[in-house]
């Protein structure tokens, strides 16, 4: 078997993501993968699912081909299952589909033990690390653990006080297949200890970062203020959905705290039906993944410095291009790289910048296109599934921000003091909490903000009256919060989000 | 026309009634006494401190002009939206208080919000019993809320003019007739309108709408009521013929929110088959109060047929003793939620019961039980699915739920008021509560007789999750033995199982499903 290296073009990509700190080029990456390795981090356990894997899946998806056929199951928990031989397949086929719309409920579990994860309701369903994964823990621990005023981030104790309790509903339900699994010849769970997350830079945080780390801690203090009225599997939403949503914006935002860039807006449309409103929030939409592109080759610029010693010439770029190592089968690779930072030159970049976009556009169409995504897509697709992005549909051909009441929910408990803030914050405050902390606009700040859309380009490129349709946005944005008793609004026209503790 | 009948019909749509244009004889025109008058007047002789907050045109600056001499040695901010300085206001609070003198501010609900801050910060025990007082506007325990000091908030949200008890539908409705008749010889339609708002039965049927109405939650305040009884007496004296309208076209064609809510009820939605098949013929003779109409829709042209039909079933209603029946019409949720507020006892406990076998059948459409209350579990961390499935262990049995209705606390008697919600809560220390508006009860009523679930309103959905939630995290709930039932609500079916913990087994064939 021929061991393919990684070739120049690999090489550099792997650096920029190195800098990530994660590696967002799989679809594969879904809001349970985050959680898993978030909370096997933090928990510092983790235990053998395979059991309850075969309760749960009962057939490929795909080839409809069954797995874990219920005879088997029956035979291999019998000690389990009261009157064994009365039980019908049927009956117990029932039971297993109900349990796969509970613990596999993000379709995350496969045909193989190996690759699945299973909805986390307590530390007994944490599993092993896995490649889907990402490293996504490792970037979301080193913010949590960074210390901050000398502390690190309460989410953690939080956490781990969760997933103590496996008292919860659902637990309890599979309990009698997890904790006298056959497989382990009647032992109880196996249950490993993982060391716990240490940083092996104890520095400061980076502003993006330290954004994160600030919104985490509040969410903490919300939670904790609560006490006994937070519900448990409501706190672990919270937390994973904050967590996957600090994901795609510190890929969006990169770009802006590294290199100065704009701020990509992210313009959440309230789903009111105002195509001003659509089409201005799928241009942001391209706005921020253009971002994740621009951060890429600004990325690529910097290290080809380093690397060809500030020489900026089409001379060197060209020997640069011709001494890469590049997996090809037939130049085509090369010459395709060729082409384009020609391309690039001839519109008018510089030749250190040609070569940057360049590689960077082989990295996103070539090197992660193979079997997986590039990092602008790895933002779509993560984006659905935290409720930032629609439609969910496949076949949406485009996508902008259109966000799902729990994301709402998220967002106001990350920038709003519940304690500190009862009587609620303005409709207003709270946008510009949103727009300063993340980037974030909905029309309540609609003449700064439109302004800031035309200084990008995007309101150009909006027809219809975007600027009135902005205030109707935000008007039904905020009755979005009102509905689910997160706003009040007052008859002299001032709205106000307040969150309860 | 008078410049008298001129000033009533401005009063529609407010261009008359905002209290701070017109003059001391104008208001006093149109003044309509109230209990929250005299309460105003007992507390400035107690020299409290009152916060009276509500909204525009809740008649804030109207009952604080209606003061009069009372108000002599008092401190009074009319209106507080205007004041730039609250620093200066909190001063003059603090002021009032050292001196034991009345203050008396008036201020929208926003902006007491923003003086809340202020006063935190010069003025804490002020602070805390203003929000104390304004987080419990609303009590449904008297005997647990007690008032501290000799602060008053008075919120005239609360305040229901539609309220049975005080009449001020009627009152108002036979003031502007007071202010009309004077005019009503030199035209026939005003003094039809006239007489026929007079006449008893007539009244009845008429104010019997305003009844219903006040049970919807909606708020309307003096300016609003004065607006419609004035449209619905002159708008027969419009210039436009389109627009002029005798009083039982008029109540159901008027452009404000009380005229939407009176909208609901137009008899013209309302069939009986064998009455509407009479009066398309002008065959209904009998029971007519005034006369019978004179217009046959059945023999006019085919544009307008329908024009007079609905015009006739309006006059119908009001007109004819055998109208009774149309008003059995009326959405059964209004009648329902009208005498969960006048009754107790039996339909209160039939009401609780209708409501937890409607939240049972929110989580599974196949779950009738009226006496448990399950308390559903889910997860998801995809927030692009919607919940599949759900868990549930436990119950909170329906004996310990109350229906328990708001009432003003006890410092406010006197001010009108009518409930526009109930809630639904556990009995004993630890307090889960979900609030109830007629709307909702019409939507659980709805689910429970078979409505799809996903058509329930998001907000809706939301209070139950919430309620769920609460309920979970309070010791109230039952468990059931080792019963478990789980939903898979995407495809629309339950199953229950039996999980022994002690020996963690599995029972799957013991009971029904």
């Amino acid at each position: 078997m021929v061991d393919v290296k990684k070739d120049k073009l690999d090489l550099i990509g792997d650096n920029v993501l190195n800098r990530i700190g994660f590696t967002p080029t799989s679809n594969a990456v879904k809001p349970i993968s985050i959680a898993n390795g978030l909370f096997r981090r933090c928990y510092g356990e983790y235990n053998d699912i395979s059991s309850l894997h075969e309760w749960v899946v009962r057939e490929a998806k795909r080839s409809k081909q069954e797995v874990n056929p219920a005879s088997i199951i029956k035979e291999k928990y019998k000690s389990i299952i009261g009157e064994v031989d009365f039980v019908t397949d049927e009956e117990l086929n029932e039971f297993r589909t109900i349990l796969d719309s509970i613990y596999n409920h993000d379709l995350a579990a496969y045909p193989s033990p190996e690759h699945s994860v299973l909805n986390i309701s307590s530390r007994r369903l944490i599993r092993s690390s896995m490649q889907s994964e990402a490293s996504i823990d490792k970037f979301l621990c080193e913010v949590l653990y960074t210390p901050v005023d000398g502390k690190v981030s309460d989410i953690i104790e939080i956490i781990n006080n969760l997933l103590k309790d496996d008292k919860d509903d659902l637990t309890r339900l599979i309990m009698p297949i997890i904790s006298t699994s056959t497989i382990n010849d009647g032992k109880s769970q196996i249950t490993k200890k993982t060391s716990a997350h240490s940083n092996e830079n104890d520095g400061i945080l980076t502003s993006n970062k330290l954004i994160i780390r600030k919104g985490f801690d509040l969410i903490a203090k919300n939670i904790r203020n609560a006490g006994d009225r937070y519900n448990k599997l409501i706190a672990l939403q919270r937390i994973v959905n904050f967590s996957c949503f600090a994901v795609i914006y510190n890929l969006f935002s990169l770009n802006k705290h590294i290199y100065k860039g704009n701020v990509p807006p992210i313009f959440l449309d309230s789903g009111a039906g105002f195509s001003s409103i659509v089409k201005a929030s799928e241009e942001s939409f391209l706005t921020c993944k253009l971002a994740v592109e621009q951060y890429f080759y600004n990325d690529i610029e910097k290290l080809l410095r380093q690397e060809i010693y500030h020489i900026d010439s089409d001379s060197a770029m060209q020997s640069y291009i011709d001494s890469m190592r590049i997996n090809d089968d037939g130049d085509y690779r090369r010459k395709s790289l060729v082409s384009l930072y020609q391309g690039y030159l001839n519109s008018g970049l510089k030749p250190i910048t040609a070569l940057a976009r360049s590689i960077q556009f082989m990295l996103f169409t070539d090197v992660y296109a193979k079997t997986r995504t590039n990092p602008s897509e790895f933002c779509s697709a993560l984006g659905v599934r935290t409720g930032l992005v629609g439609p969910a549909a496949q076949q949406a051909k485009r996508k902008r921000f259109l966000p799902k009441n729990f994301l709402l929910e998220t967002l106001a408990y990350s920038v709003i003091d519940a304690v500190n803030e009862k009587e609620g914050v303005e409709v207003r405050e709270f946008a510009n909490r949103l727009w300063n902390t993340y980037g974030i606009m909905f029309g309540a700040r609609y003449d700064e903000e439109y302004e800031y859309l035309t200084q990008i380009n995007i309101a150009s490129r909006v027809p219809g009256d975007l600027r009135g349709d902005m205030a109707m946005n935000a008007y039904y944005l905020t009755e979005t919060y009102i509905s689910m008793g997160h706003g009040k609004r007052y008859a002299d026209g001032v709205a106000t989000i307040e969150l309860e503790v | 026309m008078d410049n008298g009948l001129e000033f009533v019909r401005k009063l529609y749509n407010g261009r008359s009634c905002y209290s701070d244009p017109l003059t001391k004889n104008e208001i006093e025109l149109i003044h309509i006494p109230s209990g929250i008058e005299e309460l105003l007047k007992k507390f400035i002789n107690e020299k409290r401190i009152v916060f009276l907050t509500g909204n525009p045109g809740d008649g804030k600056t109207f009952l604080i002009k209606n003061l009069d001499n009372n108000i002599d040695d008092s401190y009074i901010i009319p209106d507080l939206n205007s004041e730039r300085d609250l620093n200066e206001v909190v001063r003059v609070i603090q002021k009032a208080q050292l001196e034991r003198k009345a203050c008396i501010i008036a201020v929208n609900e926003y902006p007491l919000l923003q003086l809340l801050k202020h006063l935190k910060e010069s003025a804490y025990d002020i602070y805390k019993e203003v929000l104390e007082q304004r987080s419990n506007s609303l009590v449904y325990d008297k005997e647990g809320f007690r008032k501290n000091g000799n602060i008053v908030v008075i919120d005239l949200n609360n305040r229901n003019l539609l309220d049975k008890d005080s009449e001020m539908a009627n009152r108002i409705l036979n003031k502007i007739i007071s202010l009309i008749i004077p005019f009503a010889n030199n035209n026939k339609n005003l003094e039809y309108n006239i007489n026929a708002l007079s006449n008893e039965f007539i009244k009845t049927q008429f104010l019997h709408l305003f009844d219903l109405i006040g049970v919807t939650g909606n708020h309307f305040v003096t300016r609003d009521i004065l607006g419609t009884m004035s449209f619905i007496l002159t708008a027969v004296l419009n210039d436009d013929s389109d627009e002029k309208l005798m009083y039982y076209d008029a109540v159901f064609e008027g452009k404000n929110n009380l005229f939407d809510s009176l909208r609901i009820f137009d008899p013209a939605f309302l069939s009986v088959p064998k009455i509407d098949e009479d009066l398309w013929n002008g065959e209904l003779d009998d029971g007519w109060i005034i006369e019978k109409p004179k217009e046959i829709p059945a023999l006019a042209e085919e544009e307008s047929a329908y024009n007079i039909f609905r015009k006739i079933k309006r006059r119908f209603f009001f007109e004819n003793k055998n109208a009774k029946d149309l008003l059995g019409l009326i959405p059964k949720e209004y009648k329902l939620y009208n005498s969960i507020f006048s009754t107790f006892g039996i339909k209160q406990e039939r009401v609780k019961r209708d409501i937890v076998e409607g939240i049972n059948k929110f989580f599974d459409n196949n779950d009738n039980n009226r006496d448990k209350l399950r308390i559903w579990t889910s997860l998801k961390y995809d927030q692009s699915q919607e919940n599949k499935s759900a868990v549930s262990w436990k119950y909170v049995d329906a004996s310990k739920l109350e229906i328990k209705i708001p009432e003003l606390p006890a410092w406010l008697n006197g001010m009108e008021y009518t409930p526009n919600h109930f809630i639904l809560r556990t009995k004993g220390n630890e307090k889960a509560e979900i609030e109830i508006s007629i709307d909702f009860l019409r939507a659980l009523e709805a689910v429970k007789d078979g409505y799809p679930v996903a058509l329930i309103p998001t907000e809706y959905e939301y209070k139950i999750k919430n309620f769920m939630i609460k309920l979970e995290s309070i010791n109230v709930h039952d468990s059931y033995d080792d019963e478990v039932y789980l939903v898979n609500r995407q495809k629309g079916y339950s199953k229950c199982i039996y999980i022994k913990e002690e020996t963690q087994t599995y029972i799957f064939n013991r009971g029904n499903d």
